[in-house]
């Protein structure tokens, strides 16, 4: 029988024995148990290692708490047990946690902010205008007397024409 | 360009002057470091003084004038001084001391 809780207790009227057996099958160890109330936890002690421990002519009692308690895996799920959580949900989850923590201290400064809207405060005078120098305009009549001249020009083509 | 070097000034507030000097250099003091070209003068046989911008007499521009308001206000609140304003002339109602510590008390009689 395997899978013996440590706070097990062996009952018998005549004895029995606890085999430990490898792997392969191979008894490696046979231990008596004498009659009457055994605790269980000596005779799983003994340890011998890589072996089974099998019980003869024994009953096995466990205590109330080995009952109700899952075995790992009971259930055929989906699930992909060689799940690793990639690096990229570590991330998303910091980026999360910073997130809470900027909109925390955004609202601590907008209460802040609010309450110092509250409050009555003299208002700031606006700096000095720069008064920006004038930029010399080019002087626009120049070209103009010279259009006159030739249009005279061409006035004059066809007089002297 | 004009100069604004009077906001540098580093302002001492006399105590030893009157309460009513007091309370004007701290109301031109706090419109002065906001950028406002406050000064002040005396009101004669009034227990007050006027606001009168830099250079100049008369009333002050509605938007100083808002920010003179404001200011005898908070300064007024600050102290617990019970003062009147009318346009930009300021007056204390009850005659107070100026203590060492910079504090108004008034005066019982």
């Amino acid at each position: 029988m395997t899978g013996i809780n440590r706070k097990a207790v062996f009952l018998s009227v005549d004895g029995g024995r606890i085999d430990f057996v490898s792997d392969e099958g191979e008894l490696m160890a046979s231990v008596a148990i004498p009659p009457g109330r055994v605790d269980a936890a000596p005779y799983l002690d003994l340890n011998i290692c890589g072996c089974t421990p099998q019980v003869l002519g024994v009953a096995v009692v466990n205590p109330p708490s080995a009952y109700g308690r899952q075995a790992p895996y009971p259930v055929e799920s989906g699930a992909n047990p060689d799940f690793q959580p990639t690096p990229v949900s570590a991330l998303e989850g910091e980026t999360r946690l910073m997130l809470r923590k900027l909109q925390m201290q955004s609202k601590r400064l907008d209460a802040r902010m609010a309450a110092m809207q509250s409050v009555e405060h003299i208002p700031t005078r606006e700096a000095d205008p720069v008064i920006e120098p004038v930029e010399a305009v080019e002087p626009a009549p120049a070209p103009v007397p010279e259009k006159p001249k030739a249009v005279k020009a061409k006035a004059e083509a066809p007089v002297v024409e | 360009m004009s100069s604004r070097r009077y906001i540098k000034r580093v302002w001492r507030v006399p105590k030893d002057r009157g309460a009513l000097d007091y309370f004007a250099t701290l109301v031109v003091k706090a419109l002065v470091k906001h950028g406002w070209p406050a000064r002040w003068e005396l009101a004669e046989f009034t227990d007050g003084f006027v606001i009168y911008e830099q250079g100049a007499t008369g009333p002050l521009p509605s938007d100083m004038q808002r920010a003179a308001e404001i200011a005898v206000r908070i300064v007024a609140r600050t102290y617990r001084v019970d003062v009147t304003q009318f346009d930009n002339w300021v007056g204390l109602n009850r005659s107070y001391t100026v203590t060492a510590s910079g504090h108004f008390k008034e005066v019982k009689t």
